[in-house]
């Protein structure tokens, strides 16, 4: 049975028909925005003093807080999308194309929120073009150029690979939908054939393949930003681009489990997002958060055994001082997500979605804090003989951060009242 | 955040751990290599879609129109982005 017939009207639901509750879901997300834009411009009218952001050594403080943690957390969430969309193309996974396009707004959405990270932390965000105008001779020097050369090349892939693989849907849905919708939609499709479905497929299948080393090295040159930090204690090791790599593939598909779940449920298409996909997901979480867990493990033994004065000192504040809560809270939390998806996985306890989810949600929280542990301890630890630093974020840092989340719901919210969240071309194919 | 990362420099050349000169030869090397890596597989996916069979085919023109649009859409909305921006920051 197709797509088209009346009876799978219900997968387009979400483009004809809005509820009062999406209407206050949406009024609430404005208002978070509301709250985000007036703490930015509180940021940007009266400068980086507002932030709990202070100098190493001479300020007694860390010169990257929170936003740097978004942003790392942000990168690490976009791995996800693209590299389970592509896994889908390549392998064949028919079952997961559903939440294919999902995947790949996750890692669009994230994208954005993490380049808008870097901005909300540099203190002359109006000085951001130069980055564009002084790109050669920069190239070498700095990482920020570095991650504009990844992140502006994974948004430009990522982009283009979610239009190429969506316009055929949007081809078929012109005359099922509203007449503002449909005309967007005519406009969208240009130079469109019918017998085009074939060279899409072997579009995307090449550019599923080239996506994989371009997420890897998305990560890895954030992992780089620190691993290559000769003289920062808790940083230069090489343990961090593989680290990092491990740590976005947990949080982006426990991401991808969240949303797909969160639709699933306010659309009731449970027979759409199947329990068997949640299943996989589950299993695969399952595997990455032993690695990540032993990573940690190694990283932290390494240290401890034999590290370097320095080095002990992250690691003390990160074991017994001021973040041990934090530490362990990380500890514990990934290790609980992971029993609850293991003991799923090997039989022992019944499969639930709930439990999946419940579980993805932990990994997200515990990989922000995780990504927090990484970037402020070792900036709190002055190598001369300056007195331990202090960071605590203000109330500006929470709420533009706050508000990087509330931006990513909104543009999913805005995004599935325009386009269709699922691949109906895919899905009906299959 | 400048002063941050020279006094972060500072901290470390102070300390004897590293000093600028080598500092700077050494971040060199990752800079290029994350270019080269990123945009290897890029080109070659241009390279694909301008060959065999995709050559010369619609959908390749509005995919390889879509990349490069989305590039200066990149361009332009920085541009934007810092014009609007220096009217509010002091």
């Amino acid at each position: 049975m197709g797509w088209r017939s009346d009876a799978e009207n219900r997968l387009i639901r979400p483009l004809h028909q809005t509820s009062k509750a999406f209407y206050a879901f949406f009024v609430a997300l404005l208002v978070g925005i509301g709250i985000f834009a007036f703490a930015w411009y509180t940021q940007l009218s009266q400068g980086l003093q507002v932030t709990g952001m202070r100098d190493l050594g001479t300020m007694g403080g860390a010169p990257w807080g929170i936003y740097i943690t978004n942003f790392i957390f942000y990168i690490g969430i976009t791995h996800a999308g693209i590299a389970i969309a592509s896994a889908i193309r390549i392998m064949k996974l028919k079952a997961y194309i559903p939440i294919a396009r999902i995947a790949e707004l996750v890692t669009i959405f994230s994208l954005m929120m993490a380049a808008m990270s870097i901005i909300f932390d540099i203190g002359r965000p109006d000085r951001a073009f130069n980055m564009i105008l002084f790109y050669p001779e920069r190239l070498g020097q700095s990482p920020l150029i570095w991650d504009l050369t990844a992140i502006t090349t994974y948004m430009v892939l990522a982009v283009s690979y979610l239009y190429i693989e969506m316009r055929e849907d949007l081809v078929a849905l012109q005359n099922r939908v509203s007449t503002k919708h449909g005309k967007l939609y005519r406009l969208l499709v240009p130079l469109y054939s019918p017998d085009e479905r074939p060279r899409v497929e072997r579009i995307v299948w090449w550019a599923s393949i080239f996506n994989f080393p371009v997420m890897v090295m998305v990560h890895t040159t954030v992992a780089w930003i620190f691993g290559l930090m000769v003289g920062r204690p808790g940083w230069f090791s090489a343990i961090m681009g593989p680290y990092y790599v491990a740590g976005a593939v947990l949080s982006g598909v426990a991401m991808v489990a969240v949303v797909a779940a969160f639709f699933r449920y306010i659309f009731k298409w449970e027979d759409i997002i199947t329990a068997d996909i949640f299943k996989g997901i589950g299993n695969f979480m399952t595997a990455v958060a032993a690695i990540y867990l032993y990573f940690l493990l190694s990283e932290q033994i390494t240290v401890v055994f034999g590290g370097p004065i320095p080095e002990l000192g992250v690691s003390e504040a990160l074991l017994s001082m001021e973040y041990a809560g934090l530490f362990w809270f990380q500890v514990i939390g990934l290790f609980a997500a992971f029993t609850i998806l293991f003991v799923q996985a090997i039989g022992i306890a019944r499969r639930s979605i709930l439990a999946t989810v419940f579980s993805s949600a932990l990994i997200i929280l515990v990989l922000w804090i995780t990504r927090f542990l990484i970037v402020v301890p070792a900036l709190t630890r002055p190598l001369l003989s300056y007195p331990v630093g202090q960071y605590v974020p203000t109330w500006v840092e929470l709420s533009i951060v706050g508000g990087t989340f509330v931006a990513f719901v909104l543009l999913f919210a805005l995004f599935t009242k325009v386009f269709p969240i699922l691949p109906l071309t895919e899905m009906e194919e299959k | 955040m400048m002063t941050s990362f020279h006094t972060l420099l500072a901290d470390m050349y102070a300390s004897h751990v590293l000093n600028v000169e080598e500092w700077y030869r050494t971040s060199a090397m990752p800079g290029y290599l994350v270019f080269l890596i990123v945009e290897i597989p890029m080109l070659l996916l241009v390279l694909v879609v301008l060959s065999g069979r995709l050559r010369s085919q619609k959908t390749s023109i509005v995919f390889l129109g879509v990349m490069t649009g989305m590039l200066l859409l990149f361009v332009a909305v920085t541009f934007i982005m810092s014009g609007a921006l220096s009217f509010i920051v002091p």
